[in-house]
């Protein structure tokens, strides 16, 4: 990591202040609400008691990650305004499931508290042991980053001497927050703090953006990405970082993200009725694309701002910059252009929506191996108190896992390209098992499992796999094309999708379910 | 699709996102805090009765 301490910041002393303030807060609500958790239900399902606008201010808590914005805003940084084709696809494919209710309203007519759950009650036990861990360990692993990411950025933006124990040190006094009032308050914490979060957040966010406009000067980001990018900082199409195969992955990314993604659906079991449900998703469609662009531009702005003083910034520009410096560059841009106390009211709000991804993330885990694997294993026999003590004891487990994760996996690279493929090792195999367990009478557990299991395969599209397997391939048919160009995460996310689903249906077909007399029958859940 | 339509685009998007966020930031805080004070209600309510 470069020294961030040559570049300077305008966080001081009053922004320190905010910062600890508002962790103070949130500390606050989460023991205050500690007496509503007294069952599962309000634990992990807040009651199934949301209003719609709290539902949105939810739903953009959770989604509107710190690590989301680092990872688009490096996108941004890299991509040009060509990112911003992520942000519209998102955006459009949650609008068209709001209005729809495609999968999330028979979804929520099911009343399950997780997705393993629907396997159970769809297909049978097996399947949902199976999913529950497999869903478990990429959705972990998918988190593994997070703690990392948001510590550089407090690092950065407060200025730390980043060669001392900073990142270490801001990750477990940052992991302990969160661990307490998770632990302490369930999905009623959860969702207050979202809320709190999502006011901060949305003026903050609003507020930059002016700010960056004002400094920078609109038509000259755009004139600067020109002359520095040309037509691939503007055309997916073109563009070599994006193209067509990145595109089409970025459409199943969409459906992934608002539909098939367990917290995000956490967050539309929650919701008190359909119609509540709907107006969540349809409105939260400008979350979805607010929670890229919004990053996209500050990447982008950043990367404008860096050209202007080219000497002061010769280490964001250089032709072969690395990936662990790109991050870096949105929160030193932000730390340059906010004043203090604006600064700090953003990096708090930021710190919210660290925390707020990671408390979704660790309950939505932690519920799962509990209700969905130790559960079953155990043979049902746990009560609530045990069910209660088994979560939180899980949470306390990932969160030293994900400390250890962050301290030791230094090989960051591309992070959004990372957290696609490790959660493709869940979502491939779920998005048939979601779609077909819904709407396909002739879905059988058999299809289900089998379809699980060659999810594993999106495994390959993470680079210390990729690349040799690359390297290899090209060895074998004597290719002679440049690394990174043949075997892509996209290109690995996509063939998984198609392999899934067509192992679903076969499978189905060849091994239907059938009842005690072995005669084949047709689910469909009780709606 | 040349260069100038493509910022065309993004910049119609950049601006017509940002605006509807703004109103919808306004909505949600405050009917957020509404709803967040029903969540409560609530949840409270079983506790009451028993």
């Amino acid at each position: 990591m470069h020294s961030m301490a040559l570049l300077g910041t305008n966080f001081s002393t009053i922004d320190w202040v905010i910062v600890v303030g508002y962790l103070m807060i949130s500390l606050v609500i989460g023991l205050f609400v500690k007496q509503y958790t007294n069952s599962m239900v309000n634990y992990l399902g807040a009651g199934r008691a949301v209003g719609p606008w709290l539902g949105i201010a939810t739903m953009t808590g959770t989604e509107l990650g710190l690590v989301t914005v680092m990872y688009s805003a490096q996108k941004g940084f890299t991509g040009g305004f060509a990112a911003f084709h992520i942000a519209m696809i998102a955006g459009f494919v949650t609008l068209i499931v709001g209005l729809s209710g495609f999968i999330i309203v028979p979804l929520r007519r099911t009343k399950v508290l997780t997705i393993p759950e629907f396997y159970l009650r769809r297909f049978n036990e097996p399947v949902r042991v199976l999913g529950g861990i497999v869903l478990a360990a990429a959705g972990i692993l998918n988190m593994g980053m997070f703690l990392k990411v948001g510590s550089v950025f407090i690092v950065v933006v407060t200025g730390l001497n980043d060669e001392t124990y900073a990142v270490p040190f801001v990750m477990t006094g940052l992991l302990i927050l969160v661990l307490v009032y998770t632990t302490l308050g369930g999905m009623v914490s959860v969702i207050i703090t979202d809320y709190i979060q999502f006011v901060v957040l949305s003026f903050g966010l609003l507020i930059t953006c002016y700010l960056a406009i004002d400094q920078l000067g609109w038509d000259h980001i755009f004139a600067k990405v020109e002359a520095r990018m040309g037509p691939e900082g503007f055309s997916p199409v073109v563009s070599e970082e994006f193209g067509p195969s990145y595109i089409t992955w970025m459409c199943v990314m969409g459906l992934v993200m608002c539909a098939i993604w367990p917290t995000a659906l956490a967050r539309a079991l929650t919701m008190k009725s359909e119609g509540a449900l709907k107006i969540q998703y349809s409105l939260s469609s400008v979350s979805f694309v607010i929670r890229f662009l919004i990053p996209y531009f500050w990447g982008i702005c950043a990367l404008v701002y860096f050209t202007s003083a080219p000497d002061k910034f010769a280490h964001f520009l250089a032709p072969d910059v690395e990936a662990d410096v790109t991050m870096q560059a949105m929160p030193t841009f932000i730390s340059h252009i906010l004043p203090s106390g604006l600064l700090g009211i953003v990096s708090a709000g930021m710190i919210a929506a660290f925390m707020s991804t990671h408390d979704s993330y660790l309950l939505c885990w932690s519920s799962v191996l509990t209700q969905d694997v130790i559960a079953p294993l155990t043979g049902n026999k746990m009560d609530d108190k045990q069910r209660l003590f088994c979560t939180r004891l899980i949470i306390v487990l990932i969160g030293i896992f994900i400390w250890f994760w962050g301290v030791f996996y230094t090989n960051l690279g591309d992070i959004w390209d990372y957290m696609a493929i490790t959660g493709a090792i869940y979502f491939t195999g779920a998005i048939p098992l979601l779609i077909g367990g819904l709407y396909w009478r002739q879905a059988s557990s058999a299809g289900a499992f089998a379809s699980l299991l060659s999810g594993c395969c999106a495994i390959v599209g993470l680079s210390p796999i990729l690349n040799p397997l690359e390297k290899r391939i090209q060895e074998l048919f004597l290719l002679n094309v440049e690394q990174g160009t043949l075997l892509t995460p996209a290109r690995v996310g996509i063939a998984t999708v198609l392999l899934t689903t067509v192992v679903f249906i076969v499978v189905s077909l060849l091994i239907p379910d059938r009842d005690k007399n072995g005669e084949i029958i047709s689910k469909k859940l009780d709606q | 699709m040349n260069i100038d339509s493509w910022i065309w685009i993004w910049k119609a998007s950049l601006i017509g996102t940002l605006g509807v966020f703004a109103v919808l930031a306004v909505v949600v805080t405050i009917g957020g805090a509404y709803d967040v004070l029903q969540l409560l209600k609530s949840l409270k309510e079983p506790q009451d009765k028993s």
